[in-house]
C-alpha cells in the first residue's frame, strides 16, 4: 500500500525529468547499412520512406517516423512516440507490425495490432523516448530502447469489471500512478525469428512496493489465439500450469488463417505460475500470478520493488516476440529453442481419402496433469501443447519437449480420423533430439457447391445456410475454475469465434457472382437455404452429400417487398480494425451484400476506415454504399457511433476521437485532474465533423444502465435525466454533476438477434428509457443495428434500420450520406428483422396525413381529438407476424436495483413498458398472402393494413408501433436468422425443417419511430414523464 | 540496482511468495541481495579506486561520461591517471552512478562500442560499470574507500596467490570476513554478513570475533536493511553468543527492532511478551505493527488475542491491514474470529485483506467462516464472501454451498453460489 503523498511528491520529479528529456538530438537516428555478423544481418532504423520500408498488410499501422527492426528472417515495427487511441496501443514505443521477410512478389500480411505492457493491471508503459542503442551495423544485435513512465491505459478499466462482480478493486491497483520509470529494449539478433523484449521497471522512490506485471496483447487480424494448454480461443480467465510441466505454459500464439495465412505470432515468457485474462480480442497474460485470485483480491501484487538504491529496486522482465510461418508450432519451436527445452521432432504425413492433404491441423496433446488449472483443482480435459498444419504434400513437422503425447488431426468439413464425433488419439513418445513419425489417415469427405440467382436469373449475392448436424463437431477443451469461471476452447480450431448456431452446420456468403464454389462438407443429408435479407424470398433444397464428390444446388430467390422510399442500413458494424473482430473488409462487404443491406457505416472501435476501395475491388459499386463511421468506445460508460465522418489520413486511427482525454506524459490519471471525456464532450467532438452527422448512443442499456460493467446509472424517469454513478469509478470529472446529455441524435435501442437481448434489453429497459425521454420532450430517433463483429452467429443487417431516402439505388447512397443522416435524425426510420412497415397518421378533421416517409410530416394536427393510425405491413413469408402493439404517450413502470459501483452501492433504475393498444391477426386485422413472382417458387409475401382509431384525445401525443410474431403463433425466422432455436425437439433434420413453431428462435419484429399529433393547436408538447403508480 | 527475474523454480517460488506481501508494513520476506565482492571482482576487467574528477553530460542528458582520477588499480592494467566511464542515463529519475568529488571503488569493463556511443561521443576508450549501481562503491571521504579497497586487494591477492595451506587459507578467509564486518563502507560490511554463512566451522567464536560481531550488531551507521540482514544471519547461524548484543539493540526504526526481536526468538531468547505487548500502544504505528507481528509469530492464543485487537481497534487502517495480514501468516484458529470481525471494517482494503487472510488460512474452518460471513456480513460483503468461498475450492454439492443456494435471501448471492462470477463480454 503506497502512501499517496509520498508518491505524489516523488512523481512530480519523475514527470519533470520526462518532459525535459523530450529535447532530442538526431545522433541516435543515424542509419547505417544492415549489420553483418556470422549469424546474418540485422538492423534498426527510423522509417523515412514508408512506402518501401514499412511492413505492409491488413493491419499495417507503420508510418514515417516509426522504427523498423529487421534481420534476414523477420521485420518488426515499433511505433514512434505518440498518443493514439486504437486498441491497446494508446502510446507509441510498442510493437505494432511484423512479418517474415518475404520474397519479391510475395506481399506482406501484417495482422498484428499491438503489444502494450500492463503494469499493475490498469497502467501501461507510456514511452516518451526512443533511442537506437545499436543499429546492428557492427554485426551485433540491433537494439532499440524505449523509455518512459507509467500512465493510465484508457482502453480498459478492470476495476469496473471487478465492481460488476459485486465488490471494489484494490485501491493500490486502481488508477494509481506509480513512482516508476520504465525501459524496454527491443533486441534483434541476426538469424533469429524472434525479438527479445527486455522491460525494466525501476522504483524511483524511497519506499518499497509491489506490482503486478503483464501485457495487453491485441491480436486482432485473421489470427486465432492459441494459449498453451488451452488450445484455440479465448479462455476468459486462464489458469497457470505446474512449474514442472514438460511443455511449459508460457506461450500465447496467434495462428493465421485467410488473408494472414503464412504468418503467425507468438509471445513467449519464462515465468511459471502465470495465467491470463482474455476479452474482446485482447489477451492479458499476468506474469507469475493466478488471474482469478488477483481479480477477486485473494492474491495481491507479486513483484516486489525495493526502495531506490537497494538490491531489487528494479525488475527486468525478458520476453520474446516470435514471428512464425503461419503455424502455431513454428512459435513453439522457437520457444523450445529460446529456452533450451531439449525438444524432439514429431513428423508425418496426413492422408485424406487416401491422398496427401494440405491444410490439415495436427494438434499434440500432453498430460492434462501438466496443463492449466491443476493447482486450482481445475484440470482441463485436454492439455493442448502445440499444433502444426500440413503443407502441400500433406507433411507436417513440429517439436515438443521429450515426453509422451497424443496426436490428433482434423480439417474443417471433413470427418475425423476414425469417423467418430471426436478425432482418434495417436500416442507418440518423443525423445529429445530424435524424430518420431506419426502418419494419419482421415476419411474422404464431400463437397457442396451452391449457385443463387434472382428473379431475372441473374447471379445475386446471398447467404447460404446448410441446415443439419455436423458429424465432426468442434473438438472442445473445457475447464471450470473454482466454480467461478467456465472456459471452453478448441483443440483443433477456434470453436467459439464464429461457429454456426445450433441447427446449422455451415454458412457461406456468396458474392455478386452468386457462386459458393465447392466447399468441403461431411457426407450426409442437409437442407440448403439461400437468403438475401428481409426484402427477398428464400429458396431451399434438400441435398445429400457423398464422399469424394461435389453436390450441386441451384437456388432462385426474388424481391418480394416493395421498400420504395426506404433503404436498408446497418450503422453499427465491426471488421478487422476492431480488436474483437476477425472479419476482413472483403468479408464484411460480401456479408452485407449477401444479407441485402444497401448502406452501412463501418464503425470499428476508435478507427475510421474507408471501405470504398474494397467495394470497388469487388465490383459492387452499384450494389452497396458506405459512409465512414467509428465507434467511440469508452470502456465503461457507453459507446457512441458517429457517421458520416471524415478520415484524417495523418492519424493512425483515421482521426478517431480520443475519448480518454490526452494529458501530459505520465499524468493521465484522475489524481492529476485529468479525466475521460464526458458523453457531452464526446458527442460535441463528433458533431464537430463537417456536414450533417448522426451521433447515436450504441446499445443504450450500457449507457443508461449499469450492467455488464458499463453504464452511468441514468434515471430517465427524472426530468431531466440524472446519472447516479460516482465519477471516480468511471474516471470522469467529479465537477460534472450529471453525465447525461441530450445532445446525441439517435438511440440504438435494438441490436443483435438474441431472445435474451430482446427480452431483457429492448423490451425490458430500452423502450422504457426511450419513452421516458419522449415523454419529457427529448425526441431522439430509435435505430436498430446488428453490432456484428462476425458473420455467422451475429449476422449483418439483423436487425437493420430502414431509412427514408430520396434514392432507392444502393450504389449511390454514399453520396447522399448527409441526407440519410438527416433523415435518421428526423426520425424517418424504422427498425426491423423482416417486416416492412409504412406508418402513417391521418386526421379527418384537418385532412392532414403524416408519416415516416419523405414528403409527409411526422407531426399532424387534429381539431377534434381524433386520429387514425395506420400500418401497412409487407413481410416475406418466412417472417411471420401476428400482433401489432401501439404505444401512445406511454407510461413506464419503475423498478430499482442496487448495484455495486466500485465506490459503493448505487440505485439502478429500469423502466418497463406495456402497450396501450394491441391488435391481433385474425381478430383486428387480416393477413393475406401475395404471390409476387409466380415464376419463382416461394416468392410470396404476407400483407396487411391495420388501423388504430384514436378518439377523444385531449393532449398532444406521440405514437410508436411494434409489429411482431409471437411464440407458438408465428414461426421463428430460422434458418435465415438462426439464433436461439430450442435444441429440445430438434434432434433430426426433419425436426429442424418442420417450421419450428413454438420452439423458440428469433421471431419477426419491427418498431417504428414516433409520429406526433398536435391536439391542442399549440404545437406538439411533450406530456411529461408518465409513471404507472 | 536491477534484479533480473529469477529463472529457477526455487528462486521463483521465493519471489512469488515474497510478492504476496505488499504493504509498506510488509513482513520480512526474502530480500534480494547484492552480488558478493568476489563476484564483482571476477566479472570486472579493471578495478580501481579514485576520485570522480568530472561528470560530463551528452545528448540531452541521455549519456554521462565520468572522468575518474585513479589513485589505485586493484585489478587490470593501470590506466595511469585518468579513465572515462560512460553511463547510459536512460531513466532520468534514477540517480547517476557518479557524482563529482566523490571517492569511489569501481568494478569496470569495456563499454560496448554501439552505434549510439560512436555517434554521440568522440573517439576514445570508454569503460562502464559491470553491474550497474552494485559495482560502484561511493563515499564522500577517501578513508572509507581506501578501507574498501584494502579488502578488495586482499581478495585479489588471495585469488592470485592462493595460500597452499588449507588451514591458513581458511583462517585468512575468516579474518577477512570479520574485517569486512568492521569496514566503514556498508557494501563491504554487507559482504561480510554474507561471508559469515560461507565460513566452515564458524563456532566457537574467538573473543575477538565475538567482540567484532557484537560491534557490528551495534552499528547504527548501517542501513536498516543491512542490519536486518545481519540479525537474520546471526539467527540462522545459531550464534547465541549474540543474544546480549541483540538485546541491546534499541532503534528508532521499527524494522530494526522487529528484526532483533525475531532473531532473539529464533535464538530461543524471545523478549518478554508483556514488554512487547506494551509496544502495541506505541504512538509510532510502525512499532505497533512490529509488536503485533512479533506476538502473532509466537502462535500462542493469548498473544493472538492481544495482537489481534489491533486489527479491529487501531485508528490507522494501514495498521489494521498489516495486522490482518500477519494474522493470516499466523494461521491460528483464533485468527479466524478476529478476521471475521475485520471483514466488516469500514475501510474496503482492510475488509478485503481480511477476506484474503481467511482465504490464505484455508481449510474447512475458513470455508465455514466464509459461510457465516455470507449470511452475517453487510450485503456488499456477503457477495464477496460467497465468491471467496467458491474460490476456496468447496465442491458444488458441499453442504455449505447448498445452504447458501437454498436459504440465502439475496438472489445475487444465490446466483454466485450457483454459477460463480457474473462475467460479461465487453
Amino acid at each position: 500500500m503506497l502512501d499517496a503523498a509520498f508518491i505524489r511528491d516523488n512523481l512530480a520529479a519523475v514527470k519533470a525529468n520526462c518532459v525535459n528529456r523530450n529535447v532530442r538530438t538526431d545522433v541516435d537516428l543515424v542509419v547505417t547499412e544492415y549489420g553483418q555478423g556470422p549469424g546474418g544481418t540485422t538492423l534498426v532504423k527510423e522509417v523515412t520512406s514508408a512506402a518501401t520500408e514499412c511492413v505492409k498488410g491488413p493491419l499495417s499501422r507503420c508510418r514515417n517516423g516509426d522504427y523498423l527492426l529487421a534481420n534476414d528472417r523477420i521485420r518488426v515495427v515499433v511505433q514512434s512516440i505518440q498518443r493514439n487511441i486504437l486498441n491497446v496501443g494508446q502510446y507509441g514505443g510498442q510493437i505494432i507490425d511484423a512479418d517474415l521477410v518475404r520474397a519479391p512478389g510475395d506481399p506482406d500480411r501484417d495482422s498484428f495490432e499491438e503489444w502494450a505492457s500492463a503494469i499493475n493491471i490498469e497502467n501501461a508503459a507510456h514511452y516518451t523516448d526512443l533511442t537506437i542503442i545499436n543499429d546492428g551495423s557492427d554485426g551485433q544485435p540491433a537494439i532499440l530502447r524505449a523509455t518512459g513512465v507509467d500512465d493510465l491505459l484508457d482502453f480498459v478499466n478492470p476495476s469496473s469489471v471487478v465492481a460488476d462482480f459485486g465488490f471494489p478493486f484494490p485501491a493500490s491497483a486502481n488508477d494509481a500512478d506509480l513512482p516508476i520509470e520504465i525501459q524496454t529494449d527491443y533486441i534483434l539478433e541476426p538469424g533469429r525469428n524472434w525479438l527479445r523484449v527486455e522491460t525494466t521497471v525501476q522504483n524511483v522512490s524511497a519506499a518499497p512496493f509491489s506490482i503486478f506485471f503483464g501485457e495487453y496483447l491485441g491480436g486482432s487480424g485473421q489470427i486465432e489465439t492459441f494459449q498453451a494448454g488451452y488450445g484455440f480461443g479465448e479462455p476468459l480467465v486462464g489458469a497457470s500450469c505446474p512449474a514442472s510441466a514438460t511443455s511449459p505454459c508460457n506461450v500465447i500464439a496467434y495462428g493465421a488463417f485467410g488473408e494472414a495465412a503464412g504468418l503467425s505470432y507468438g509471445y513467449v515468457h519464462n515465468i511459471p505460475g502465470s495465467s491470463s485474462f482474455s476479452t474482446a480480442g485482447v489477451t492479458v497474460p499476468l506474469l507469475g500470478s493466478e488471474t482469478i485470485l488477483a481479480l477477486i483480491g485473494a492474491a495481491t501484487q507479486n513483484f516486489p520493488l525495493a526502495a531506490l538504491g537497494n538490491p531489487g529496486d528494479s525488475l527486468t522482465f525478458t520476453r520474446h516476440f516470435v514471428v512464425g510461418d503461419g503455424s502455431v508450432s513454428s512459435i513453439f519451436d522457437a520457444r523450445n529453442e529460446i529456452q533450451y527445452l531439449g525438444a524432439g521432432t514429431v513428423e508425418g504425413t496426413v492422408l485424406v481419402g487416401g491422398s496427401p492433404a494440405a491444410g490439415v491441423r495436427v494438434s499434440v496433446l500432453g498430460n492434462p496433469a501438466q496443463g492449466p488449472g491443476v493447482a486450482l483443482g481445475a484440470m482441463m480435459a485436454r492439455n493442448v501443447v502445440t499444433q502444426a498444419v500440413t503443407d502441400a504434400a500433406g507433411n507436417y513437422s513440429l517439436t515438443v519437449p521429450g515426453g509422451s503425447y497424443n496426436v490428433v488431426a482434423g480439417v474443417e468439413g471433413t470427418p475425423y480420423q476414425g469417423g467418430g464425433s471426436s478425432p482418434a488419439l495417436n500416442p507418440v513418445s518423443v525423445v529429445p533430439f530424435q524424430t518420431a513419425s506419426v502418419d494419419l489417415a482421415i476419411p474422404a469427405t464431400g463437397a457442396l457447391e451452391v449457385t443463387v440467382t434472382d428473379e431475372n436469373g441473374d447471379p445475386i449475392a446471398a447467404r447460404v445456410s446448410v441446415v443439419g448436424f455436423d458429424s465432426s463437431p468442434g473438438f472442445a477443451n473445457t475447464q471450470t475454475i473454482l466454480g467461478l469461471i467456465n472456459n471452453r476452447t478448441g483443440v483443433l480450431r477456434d470453436i467459439g469465434e464464429d461457429s454456426p448456431p445450433f441447427g446449422l452446420t455451415q454458412v457461406s456468403f456468396l458474392g455478386p457472382d452468386g457462386d459458393s464454389g465447392a466447399v468441403a462438407l461431411e457426407p450426409g443429408s442437409y437442407q440448403v437455404v439461400a437468403s438475401h435479407g428481409s426484402e427477398f424470398s428464400i429458396a431451399s433444397a434438400n441435398v445429400t452429400v457423398t464422399a469424394s464428390s461435389t453436390t450441386s444446388a441451384s437456388l432462385q430467390i426474388a424481391r418480394v417487398i416493395d421498400s420504395t422510399g426506404f433503404i436498408s442500413g446497418d450503422f453499427h458494424v465491426h471488421s478487422i480494425d476492431s480488436p474483437d473482430s476477425k472479419v476482413t473488409r472483403v468479408e464484411r462487404v460480401v456479408s452485407m451484400l449477401a444479407e441485402g443491406v444497401d448502406f452501412f457505416t463501418p464503425s470499428d472501435h476508435e478507427s475510421r476506415q474507408d471501405f470504398n476501395p474494397t467495394i470497388v475491388a469487388l465490383g459492387a459499386t452499384g450494389l452497396i454504399s458506405v459512409a465512414t463511421s467509428g465507434e467511440i468506445t469508452t470502456f465503461d460508460y457507453g459507446h457512441f457511433n458517429a457517421w458520416p465522418m471524415t478520415i484524417d489520413p495523418t492519424k493512425v486511427n483515421g482521426g478517431g476521437i480520443d475519448h480518454g482525454g490526452a494529458a501530459p506524459d505520465g499524468q493521465d490519471f484522475p489524481s492529476y485532474g485529468n479525466y475521460g471525456l464526458t458523453p457531452a464532450q464526446i458527442v460535441a467532438a463528433a458533431h464537430a465533423d463537417p456536414g450533417t452527422d448522426t451521433v447515436q448512443i450504441n446499445h443504450v442499456h450500457s449507457f443508461f444502465g449499469m450492467g455488464g460493467n458499463s453504464g452511468l446509472a441514468i434515471d430517465t424517469g427524472l426530468t431531466p435525466p440524472q446519472s447516479a454513478i460516482p465519477s471516480s469509478v468511471r474516471r470522469l470529472d467529479p465537477l460534472v454533476s450529471n453525465y447525461f446529455t441530450d445532445t446525441f441524435d439517435a438511440l440504438e435501442i435494438w441490436i443483435e438477434s438474441s431472445r435474451s437481448g430482446l427480452a431483457s434489453n429492448f423490451f425490458g429497459r430500452n423502450l422504457g428509457d426511450w419513452f421516458n425521454l419522449l415523454n419529457q420532450g427529448i425526441v431522439r430517433s430509435g435505430v436498430a443495428n446488428s453490432d456484428t463483429h462476425r458473420r455467422i452467429n451475429t449476422q449483418a443487417g439483423a436487425p437493420r434500420t430502414m431509412v427514408a431516402s430520396p434514392s432507392d439505388a444502393p450504389g449511390g447512397l454514399g453520396g447522399i450520406a448527409d441526407t440519410l443522416s438527416g433523415n435518421v435524425n428526423a426520425g424517418r426510420a424504422f427498425g426491423t428483422n423482416g417486416p416492412m412497415v409504412r406508418f402513417t397518421t391521418s386526421a379527418a378533421s384537418t385532412s392532414e396525413t403524416g408519416g415516416l416517409e419523405l414528403g409527409l410530416p411526422t407531426l399532424i394536427n387534429t381539431s377534434d381529438g381524433a386520429v387514425d393510425v395506420t400500418l401497412e405491413i409487407q413481410s416475406p413469408i418466412w417472417a411471420e407476424f401476428d400482433r401489432i402493439d401501439f404505444y401512445v404517450n406511454s407510461a413506464t413502470t419503475l423498478s430499482v436495483a442496487q448495484k455495486e459501483s466500485g465506490a459503493g452501492l448505487v440505485d439502478v433504475t429500469t423502466y418497463a413498458v406495456t402497450p396501450d393498444y394491441v391488435l391481433d391477426a385474425g381478430v383486428d386485422f387480416t393477413i393475406s398472402t401475395t404471390d409476387v413472382v409466380p415464376s419463382v417458387p416461394g416468392a410470396e409475401r404476407l400483407e396487411t393494413t391495420a388501423t388504430l382509431s384514436l378518439t377523444g384525445l385531449t393532449d398532444d401525443v406521440w405514437i410508436v408501433a411494434i409489429v411482431r410474431g409471437r411464440d407458438g403463433v408465428s414461426r421463428p425466422l430460422f434458418p435465415v436468422i438462426p439464433n436461439d432455436l430450442a435444441t429440445a425437439g430438434n434432434g433430426t433434420l426433419a425436426n429442424l425443417t418442420d417450421g419450428n413453431l413454438g420452439q423458440n428462435g428469433i421471431l419477426a419484429m419491427a418498431f417504428t419511430n414516433p409520429l406526433f399529433v398536435d391536439v391542442d393547436g399549440g404545437g406538439w408538447t411533450a406530456p411529461g414523464v408518465q409513471l404507472t403508480p | 540496482m536491477t534484479l533480473s527475474f529469477p529463472t529457477t523454480p526455487a528462486a521463483l517460488a521465493c519471489a512469488i511468495m515474497a510478492g504476496v506481501v505488499t504493504s509498506a508494513f510488509a513482513a520480512a520476506a526474502p530480500e534480494p541481495t547484492p552480488p558478493r565482492l568476489y563476484q564483482l571482482l571476477s566479472g570486472a576487467r579493471l578495478v580501481v579506486a579514485g576520485r570522480v574528477a568530472q561528470v560530463g553530460s551528452f545528448d540531452s542528458g541521455r549519456l554521462d561520461v565520468t572522468t575518474l582520477a585513479v589513485t589505485r588499480t586493484l585489478k587490470g592494467e593501470d590506466p595511469s591517471g585518468r579513465l572515462q566511464v560512460i553511463e547510459l542515463r536512460s531513466l532520468p529519475s534514477t540517480p547517476a552512478l557518479f557524482s563529482e568529488g566523490a571517492y569511489v571503488l569501481a568494478f569496470l569493463g569495456p563499454a560496448p562500442r554501439t552505434s549510439y556511443v560512436r555517434g554521440v561521443l568522440p573517439a576514445g576508450e570508454y569503460l562502464q560499470a559491470t553491474e550497474g549501481r552494485a559495482s560502484v562503491l561511493s563515499a564522500p571521504d577517501a578513508a572509507t574507500i581506501e578501507g574498501a579497497a584494502a579488502v578488495v586487494a586482499r581478495l585479489v591477492a588471495a585469488s592470485r596467490t592462493p595460500e597452499p595451506d588449507a588451514e591458513k587459507r581458511r583462517a585468512g578467509e575468516r579474518a577477512l570476513v570479520f574485517d569486512e564486518l568492521a569496514a566503514r563502507h556498508p557494501v563491504v560490511a554487507e559482504d561480510g554478513i554474507a561471508g559469515l554463512a560461507a565460513l566452515p566451522g564458524l563456532q566457537p567464536l574467538s573473543d575477538g570475533e565475538r567482540t567484532g560481531l557484537a560491534a557490528a550488531v551495534a552499528r547504527t551507521d548501517l542501513s536498516a536493511r543491512v542490519r536486518e540482514r545481519l540479525f537474520a544471519q546471526l539467527a540462522s547461524l545459531h550464534l547465541s553468543d549474540m543474544v546480549p548484543a541483540l538485546r541491546a539493540v534499541h532503534s528508532s526504526d521499527a524494522a530494526v527492532t522487529a528484526a532483533a526481536w525475531t532473531a532473539l526468538r529464533e535464538l530461543g531468547a524471545a523478549p518478554d511478551g508483556d514488554a512487547i505487548a506494551a509496544q502495541l500502544r506505541s504512538t509510532d504505528s510502525t512499532v505497533r505493527v512490529a509488536a503485533a507481528r512479533e506476538l502473532l509469530a509466537r502462535g500462542e492464543s493469548a498473544e493472538v488475542d492481544r495482537a489481534g485487537r489491533l486489527a479491529l481497534d487501531d485508528p490507522e487502517p494501514k495498521v489494521r491491514l498489516a495486522v490482518v495480514e500477519a494474522l493470516a501468516a499466523s494461521a491460528s484458529p483464533g485468527a479466524l474470529v478476529v478476521l471475521e470481525k475485520a471483514f466488516v471494517d469500514p475501510i474496503w482494503e482492510v475488509r478485503q485483506g481480511a477476506g484474503r487472510a481467511i482465504f490464505q488460512i484455508g481449510g474447512r474452518p475458513a470455508a465455514e467462516s466464509f459461510t457465516r460471513l455470507t449470511f452475517n456480513a453487510t450485503p456488499e460483503m456477503q457477495r464477496y464472501a460467497v465468491i471467496l468461498l467458491r474460490a476456496s475450492g468447496v465442491a458444488q454439492d458441499d453442504p455449505l454451498l447448498v445452504r447458501i443456494r437454498t436459504e440465502h435471501p439475496d438472489a445475487e448471492v444465490r446466483e454466485a453460489a450457483e454459477h460463480g462470477l457474473p462475467l460479461h463480454e465487453h
